[in-house]
């Protein structure tokens, strides 16, 4: 549990947060301080100069006597708190007033007459207080020392950084609860999706789908695409459970019969004439089981996207031309005319094998179904987008109630039981229509009759080709 | 007659080889692609039956380097499934004839014996004939017992292709491929539709135009 937790995704992202965030608190503290350490020096600094400005102005008004007279005129606590000496590099020292509190040997020892230049001298006296001491070079040689005993920095700036530390700790605690906060709900749709797919591996059930988040974000997008997964597998599935019963419900009844013929040609004693017709009866079902088995094959694969095309552009007319003629002497027999009407070059990536396989089918759907007397066309047409196939007759047409279902596999219509033929045929030009990419419906004919319309999708690219 | 049959499978090997004996053939059998190629560069067969996958060298390389050695046996290539590319190559290298696993031994049988006479007879006549029946290829004339009989092309074209092989069976499919130059099945009734036309037409008796069952056509198999 503990492993889990801590390899949590939500726990892992609300940490790094938590690690961001007080980096940059840190950052943005730091700098803070800094600045405030520096403007709180720089006033201390101008105040001390301007002491130090003063004195050195007083000095060149009215010399010792000036400076003396400044400093004992002004009875304010601030000047009563300065420390001041006037002195030379070699000792001398003309003038030096220690406030009451300056007992520091080492303020002591600095040495007379020396400019700090433009340097504040910190000397620490206490761990609160500082000596601060400027200077000034007179112009006789003489240099003005000024100096005050002012609170220290760091403890000028402890409540300060006393306040950093505690709003940082709030602040930082309350970024990694609400970071965990938050991560925990963005991940909420993964682990949705964990469950769901857990589900789906412990007990098979294809009909669990995550349910869809809101929005259009990156795991919105993950989970609709994993339900359509889910969607294409149960299709799958199904279609194959679905096969499966079709197979052994078809196979079920020619298997039947070619035993019986079988048993019929085994039977002792009979007629060898009759044993040898029963044996071409088996030769003749054996065939129709193969057939069967070839184009529920090529369905299958067609549907599974697994048919192998050998796509290349071609005009679409010659296989219209070329099922006409095949069906030539068929049609003639039941008295129905084939008109091919294709008055202009109709281009399309496509099979050619598979599509005049296509047609054929249709054609011969047609041909099937229609009475003597009627005629059957075959179209094809350039549309925007698709090359369109459209074969029409005038026999009965399609009922409303059948136009699905005719495309499906091994599905007899009501009117066509008594039809010879596999059932397969229309299921089969829709796999391969669909394997082009493409689609197939059927409606009525104007004037009655079925009008199957089969549209494959151009990927006609046209160039510009600028004529100078 | 002399036959060779490569084949691996055991089962369809000796289904094959026991057939053609019983047809009549004398039947030499290889396993592999190189005891194949050996025995066709050593002995002058009348056609062999060639299987695509073999072990050690297969049948399209085989057949390709017999070529190459200049043998012209003709070769019928056998092959696990139907599919355009599979014919199209076997054809390219070499092959006289093609057809797909599963298969019905009469249609073997008929498409050997199509090859063998293909390969042993000089360059067609322009009249073909069985029994009372004539046809002449050049002004396309059709008797029956010297009586004149109007056929259409396809009728015309049939008739042609079943006289060639006159006492012998022929299968749908090899009449689809050679009379409608459909290379492919398209599990249809047209060569039945075609041939009772011409049946009305050349054979009202039926005497001539025999169905064998289960394996095609056979005309003039008692003339």
């Amino acid at each position: 549990m503990l492993e889990r937790l801590r390899q949590s995704l939500a726990l892992r992202l609300a940490w790094q947060y938590a690690v961001v965030f007080a980096l940059a608190l840190a950052v943005t503290f730091s700098a803070l301080y800094w600045l405030l350490a520096g403007a709180f020096d720089a006033r201390e600094r101008a105040a001390l100069e301007h002491s130090v400005a003063d004195l050195a102005g007083a000095y060149a008004r009215g010399g010792l006597a000036g400076v003396n007279s400044r400093i004992t005129s002004d009875s304010s606590p601030e000047m009563r708190s300065l420390f001041v000496r006037l002195g030379r590099p070699d000792g001398t020292i003309a003038y030096n007033k220690w406030p009451e509190d300056w007992l520091e040997t080492r303020v002591q020892q600095l040495i007379p007459g020396v400019s700090i230049e433009h340097e504040i001298l910190r000397i620490p006296q206490s761990a609160a207080r500082d000596y601060t001491i400027a200077s000034s070079q007179l112009p006789d040689g003489w240099v003005l020392h000024v100096g005050r005993l002012m609170d220290s920095k760091a403890v000028f700036l402890a409540p300060l950084r006393r306040s950093f530390a505690g709003v940082g700790a709030a602040a930082l605690l309350l970024s990694l609860a609400v970071g965990t906060l938050l991560a925990w709900r963005a991940t909420r749709p993964l682990r949705i999706v964990s469950a769901t797919t857990r589900r789906i591996l412990e007990t098979g059930d294809l009909d669990a789908r995550v349910p869809a988040p809101r929005g259009s974000g990156e795991l919105t997008l993950l989970v609709h695409q994993l339900n359509r997964l889910l969607d294409k597998d149960a299709t799958h599935v199904r279609v194959l459970r679905e096969t499966l019963d079709n197979l052994a419900h078809d196979l079920r009844t020619p298997l039947t019969r070619l035993r019986a013929s079988a048993e019929l040609a085994l039977r002792e004693g009979g007629d060898p004439a009759e044993a040898r017709t029963a044996l071409a009866d088996c030769v003749d079902e054996s065939d129709r089981l193969l057939h069967l088995l070839e184009a529920l094959l090529d369905i299958s694969a067609a549907e599974a996207s697994a048919l192998k095309l050998h796509r290349g552009r071609l005009d679409l007319s010659p296989l219209l031309v070329r099922a006409a003629d095949l069906y030539r002497e068929v049609a003639e027999d039941k008295g129905i005319a084939v008109l091919v009407d294709a008055p202009s070059p109709v281009e399309a990536d496509v099979d050619a094998i598979r599509l005049g396989q296509a047609v054929n089918n249709l054609l011969d759907n047609a041909l099937k179904y229609s009475p003597a007397g009627a005629r059957v066309t075959l179209a094809a047409r350039a549309e925007a987008g698709a090359a369109v196939i459209i074969v029409s007759d005038t026999g009965p047409g399609v009922p409303e109630a059948e136009r699905e279902a005719v495309f499906r596999r091994l599905y007899r219509g009501e009117a066509c039981r008594s039809e010879r033929g596999l059932g397969l045929g229309l299921s089969l030009v829709k796999a391969v229509v669909e394997a082009h990419g493409g689609g197939i419906s059927v409606d009525e004919a104007p004037g009655g009759g079925a009008r199957f319309t089969v549209r494959l999708p151009c990927q006609i690219q046209t160039w510009e080709i600028p004529v100078s | 007659m002399r036959v060779l049959v490569v084949e691996d499978d055991p089962k369809i090997a000796s289904f094959v080889v026991r057939g053609l004996k019983q047809a009549g053939y004398a039947v030499d059998h290889a396993s592999d692609g190189d005891t194949g190629l050996a025995l066709a560069e050593s002995t002058d067969f009348d056609a062999a039956v060639v299987d695509i996958m073999l072990p050690s060298l297969d049948g399209l390389s085989m057949v390709r380097r017999l070529r190459a050695a200049r043998k012209p046996v003709p070769v019928l290539f056998l092959s696990a499934r139907s599919s355009v590319d599979d014919r199209v190559r076997g054809l390219q290298s070499g092959g006289d004839d093609y057809l797909t696993k599963p298969f019905a031994f009469s249609e073997l049988l008929a498409r050997i014996q199509a090859l063998i006479r293909r390969a042993t007879h000089s360059p067609e006549a322009t009249r073909l004939s069985a029994g009372d029946v004539t046809l002449d290829l050049v002004t396309r004339e059709v008797t029956r017992g010297g009586d004149r009989i109007e056929l259409q092309p396809r009728e015309f074209s049939l008739l042609a292709y079943l006289l060639r092989h006159a006492g012998r069976p022929v299968s749908k499919a090899m009449i689809l491929e050679h009379v409608w130059d459909y290379s492919f099945d398209p599990q249809t009734n047209v060569v039945d539709v075609v041939v009772s036309r011409l049946r009305a037409k050349i054979d009202p008796e039926r005497r001539r135009l025999e169905t064998v069952r289960g394996v095609g056509y056979i005309f003039g198999r008692h003339a």
